[in-house]
């Protein structure tokens, strides 16, 4: 039997790759692509600074052993390779739910070894690729708008080393040999990389943008297996318990601008303040829903609370980060109509144990093996949401339509009207005449919660400057008769108050409204600031139904607008409004006008750009027209000096002429000069004539040259007159 | 196709960088997808662009020889607005390529380079095509304009040592030493005839008499002399067009070796090339032989009328039928072909002999002392 015969190559196939400069720009792409990646959070300091530094080691070495055969090197890079791989299989099968992080880790070490063995040009390609693939592999890890740095880096440095490649390869066509392409980076990398970014720009805007994701392995952080018990109460942070336990015995508590009071187990109405503009989460999700977070169900004259005791919880179990709403016994079955959003949070502050999802919310993906649920559908987690967390909810979004809440029944369950319609008994005799008026005309339930929702849209001004509530009566009533203008719990509550002195089920919901959409991250920004409030209406055979009466505001299913396909086209909108936000402190003015272009559409921009550039284009043509005009040299003015210079030269002229030095025809004035001073005996006299020309063909005359000619001149006079002065009689 | 490899890998990784994002939502992946989108469509538009507004011009020597490099020089002229980057410029001049690169053009700006067209061929070229091709600013595709650029140059064959000339034998014949020389025209003591007087013949060969007899016409008459000489060479060349190209080179390439050896050793020299032949310089000197040469194309086998005819063409030689034409073949150079075969060569030798001049066939029938080094 043989052995089948193993040959070693002899001699590397491809020539080796000499220009450093090559070397240098994919260099730097790829430490930009490791650093992108490694900076994402999920990897440790040690990884963070052994992958860039081993990089640039191999990169030295590669250069160095490029015309080599590396039997070694490549042996241990085989060996490496699979211990990466190991480590990949390792990881990836104790996080099934989220392959980012274990394939990122896999690149970088992929691309680290790589990096050791790229003798030739085409190695350098394959690792600027493998440098775009890391690139993008930060590019799903990231969240931050920041992140467009390391994109923009990575796009100079990646055009860098093709307009390299570019270079060398023509070089090698021709047969030039390998030296220092001195102006690429400012001649063809910078201008190249502007073009790109604006065509990119372009691009971007115009590509449909989908929000799907892969539901069946939604991102969560890392699994914890935290099975101890936890009552399942909203536990906030920023929210110290109320003194002897009731917060409606004393004055209202107050409210910290960093996390909204809704997210407690009570919501007291008698006060609000502002809340910060910081970013406390960033939502990825198919559809701008509102996040909902908690559920009250009884109002007590100056607030709302939970009727359900922390007891009346059910716990979920698993031994993985997903949970399944519908085993759970709490969650009652899907009513009416319903489609499916999915959303995954980042957190990005410390936050209260409140896990939020829209409603209803079907899947939960949680990095522990227990979670709560209340019977509102809410969700609680058993720690304090730290930041830096993640997870995500798949929700059945109620899709009701209004007409089919028209037609809904009233023959509410009993459990329902017994919760849910209950009212304080005193207090509330202006609220119910005016619900009873304002409905006097309506048939069903639907037409009269819609017709009061309105109501408190038109005649109520959404406003959170308002004092604290100063006179000792019901909360709502005090809204709607005294102060007449508030903040959205005021208006929610009103309208749940009036649903419910009419007998139609209603509850309080918190949570946060969408927030703004960065089409860059594709992720919906969420501040403190948009904590919101909103109404649940319960139709028989429907489910709980959603309605907004804050002005501005807008929860309610049936009109949130489709995400669509083209999100990117608010990039210029939201680069605008945030540029707009950078500059104001500096040119108010401009940041005002920035943020009224940022509403307006990016097809009105888009035509106002092309408008604006082309008049700027116009102007700028006639300029340059009317100034190369006014430059002609037939048009120059004369200055002053120079006419002067002219005629005394003139005067000189004449002097020599009339000396018997005259000026020959086809002399040029330099030659006549030279020819003068040399007959003068003073060559110095031949700089008049220089000075001449200058005043002549230049520009002004300047002063040292000036002062020149008046110390000149009067020599050359007195020369003429010494030689036409009559020779001594003794020769 | 080649070139497409590249810009089609990273216009397909840009979709799939699109797909992966509309199933993770990510939206920087977005902005990668679309970045090397920018990327590729102005790798597309720039290039074209890039090699518009320029202009060339060739310096090049006017003679040079086939197989030795030809020193030129290019400058390049950007007339546009902006300044250009990374020019390719490939010039296909005298059978050859010879190219170079401008990194960077300033607009209005002018740059030289030379390069060498490092294996000229055989020929007189008026001119070459110049490509002035781009790929910048990355690379990924190329923009091409091409242009004429005038510029004569005549490339002389190669030609080598000669250590002797062939001295045709015919078996049948015997030795005829005594017949490689001959009587022609030249300044001799012997009477050769007389002609119409040229300007600038001298006064003292006019024939008076004749020139009185027939002093109607107004036209002199002058006496021309005889003067033995060595017998001219007289080669015939099948450049036969089905012949392969360096084949047909190595016979121009011997032919004139050939006759550049008997020019130098003052002979007469007359060669045929085929039915389509330039005619054959008049003057001759190493300038107009090899320039004879350099404009040989390739053309039918020759015709044995065509052939017999170079003999009046020899201008005054007179032969008496005893010069001998040398058949310079693809054969000798090739072999067997669909070229001439030795059965026509041997029938155009045997009817050469039938009309009175003797024929042979550079290689097998002619004996050495005749080499090529």
């Amino acid at each position: 039997m043989r052995l089948p015969m193993i040959t070693l190559p002899t001699r590397p196939k491809r020539p080796p790759e000499d220009s450093i400069e090559l070397r240098a720009w994919v260099l730097a792409a790829i430490l930009v692509g490791e650093v992108a990646v490694l900076t994402s959070g999920y990897f440790d300091v040690a990884t963070a600074v052994l992958a860039p530094l081993l990089t640039v080691a191999a990169f030295i070495v590669s250069y160095y052993r490029r015309r080599e055969k590396n039997y070694l090197i490549k042996t241990l890079l085989a060996f490496g390779a699979l211990a990466a791989l190991a480590m990949f299989f390792r990881e990836i099968l104790s996080s099934l739910y989220d392959t980012r992080v274990p394939l990122a880790r896999l690149f970088v070490w992929v691309q680290v070894l790589h990096s050791f063995d790229l003798p030739a040009r085409k190695d350098l390609t394959y690792s600027l690729v493998s440098g775009l693939i890391l690139i993008s592999a930060g590019a799903v890890l990231s969240t931050s708008l920041w992140y467009g740095l390391f994109v923009l880096a990575f796009l100079v440095c990646a055009l860098g080393a093709l307009a390299q490649m570019n270079l060398s390869e023509a070089r090698e066509r021709s047969g030039t040999g390998t030296s220092r392409s001195r102006g690429l980076a400012w001649g063809v990398v910078l201008p190249g990389f502007l073009a790109v970014v604006a065509v990119g720009m372009l691009f971007f805007a115009l590509l449909p943008q989908r929000q799907n994701m892969n539901l069946s392995m939604m991102p969560t952080s890392a699994f914890e297996n935290l099975r101890g018990n936890f009552t399942g109460g909203v536990d906030n942070p920023y929210y110290k318990p109320p003194p002897g336990g009731d917060p409606f015995t004393g004055p209202p508590q107050a409210i910290s601008p960093d996390s909204y009071h809704g997210f407690n187990p009570y919501m007291d109405l008698r006060s609000r303040g502002r809340l910060s503009d910081e970013i406390v989460m960033k939502v990825r999700s198919e559809e701008p829903v509102p996040y909902r977070g908690v559920v009250f169900d009884e109002y007590n004259g100056k607030g709302w609370e939970l009727s359900a005791d922390d007891e009346e919880l059910e716990t979920l179990t698993s031994d993985g980060p997903r949970f399944d709403m519908y085993s759970s016994r709490n969650v009652g079955p899907a009513q009416g109509s319903s489609r499916q959003v999915a959303q995954v949070y980042y957190v990005e502050r410390d936050a209260s144990n409140v896990i939020f999802g829209a409603y209803t919310p079907e899947t939960i993906f949680f990095p522990t093996s227990t979670i709560k649920a209340d019977e509102y559908g809410s969700l609680r987690a058993p720690y304090r949401i730290p930041e830096g967390s993640t997870y995500s909810v798949i929700s059945q979004v109620p899709d009701n339509s209004p007409e089919q809440l028209r037609e809904a029944s009233t023959a509410y369950p009993d459990g329902i009207v017994e919760k849910y319609t209950e009212l304080p008994p005193e207090g509330l005799d202006r609220t119910r005449a005016l619900a009873r008026k304002l409905t006097a005309n309506t048939t069903n339930p639907y037409d009269a919660v819609v017709k009061m929702n309105d109501y408190l849209r038109k005649e109520y001004a959404y406003d959170l400057s308002i004092p604290p509530q100063r006179a000792k009566m019901d909360s709502v009533e005090y809204f709607l008769f005294e102060e007449q203008r508030g903040y959205c719990e005021q208006f929610s509550s009103s309208l749940a108050v009036m649903a419910r002195s009419l007998g139609i089920p209603a509850r309080l919901t918190t949570g946060y409204v969408s927030g703004e959409y960065n089409p860059f991250t594709g992720l919906y920004e969420v501040k403190a600031s948009d904590a919101h409030a909103w109404v649940e209406v319960y139709f028989p055979g429907q489910g709980w139904a959603t309605f907004d009466p804050t002005p501005g505001f807008d929860s309610t299913p049936w009109q949130y607008e489709a995400a669509g396909n083209l999100q990117g086209g608010k990039v210029f909108g939201f680069l605008a409004e945030r540029t707009g936000e950078a500059l104001a402190p500096a040119v108010g003015a401009t940041g005002t006008l920035m943020r009224g272009v940022a509403r307006l559409s990016p097809k009105s921009i888009i035509i106002a750009g092309a408008l604006f550039g082309g008049i700027s284009l116009l102007i700028a043509y006639s300029k340059k027209h009317l100034i190369r005009q006014k430059v002609s040299p037939d048009q120059r003015s004369v200055k002053v000096s120079d006419a002067r210079i002219y005629s005394r030269y003139g005067e000189i002229a004449a002097a020599l002429e009339e000396a018997g030095i005259p000026r020959d025809p086809h002399e040029t004035p330099e030659e006549y000069a030279r020819r003068y001073a040399d007959e003068l005996g003073n060559p110095e006299l031949a700089r008049l004539g220089e000075i001449y020309l200058y005043a002549r063909f230049r520009d002004a005359v300047p002063v040292d040259l000036a002062k020149e000619f008046d110390n000149l001149e009067p020599r050359l006079l007195e020369a003429i007159e010494r030689m036409k002065a009559p020779e001594p009689a003794n020769r | 196709m080649k070139r497409f490899i590249k810009p089609a890998f990273l216009a397909v990784l840009g979709g799939l960088l699109y797909l992966i994002a509309t199933s993770s939502g990510a939206g920087w992946l977005y902005v990668v997808a679309a970045a090397i989108g920018a990327t590729v469509l102005i790798s597309a538009l720039v290039p074209l662009w890039n090699v518009r507004n320029i202009e060339v011009a060739r310096r090049a020597p006017t003679v040079g020889t086939s197989g030795t490099p030809l020193p030129c020089s290019a400058e390049i002229h950007n007339t546009g607005w902006l300044a250009r980057h990374m020019l390719e410029i490939k010039d296909d001049f005298a059978g050859d390529t010879g190219s170079g690169i401008v990194t960077r053009l300033r607009r209005g700006g002018s740059e030289s380079f030379d390069y060498t067209i490092e294996n000229p061929r055989r020929g007189i070229y008026a001119g070459g095509e110049v490509t002035v091709e781009s790929g910048a600013p990355f690379g990924l595709f190329f923009g091409r304009s091409r242009r004429h650029v005038p510029s004569n140059v005549v490339v002389y064959p190669r030609t080598f040592e000669v250590s002797a000339l062939p001295r045709p034998e015919i078996a049948s014949a015997g030795s005829v030493e005594n017949e490689t020389k001959s009587l022609r025209r030249g300044a001799g003591g012997e009477f050769w005839g007389v002609r119409e007087y040229r300007p600038g013949d001298p006064a003292r060969l006019i024939a008076w008499r004749r020139s009185a007899s027939s002093l109607s016409s107004g036209r002199l008459t002058v006496i021309e002399m005889s003067q033995e000489q060595d017998s001219p060479l007289i080669l015939s060349l099948n450049l036969d067009h089905r012949a392969p190209r360096t084949v047909l080179e190595m016979e121009i390439s011997a032919a004139a070796s050939l006759m550049m050896r008997a020019l130098k050793e003052g002979r007469e020299v007359v060669a045929d090339a085929g039915p389509q032949r330039i005619p054959f310089p008049e003057n001759l000197d190493p300038d107009s032989l090899l320039t004879w040469c350099a404009g040989l194309e390739p053309s039918r086998a020759p015709e044995l009328a065509a052939s017999v005819e170079i003999l009046p063409s020899l201008n005054g030689v007179r032969t008496s039928g005893t010069d001998t034409i040398i058949l310079v073949s693809c054969a000798d150079f090739a072999g067997p072909g669909v070229w001439m075969t030795k059965e026509e060569e041997r029938e155009f030798v045997e009817r050469m002999d039938a009309g009175g001049r003797r024929a042979v066939v550079l290689g097998p029938d002619v004996r050495e002392p005749w080499s090529l080094s």
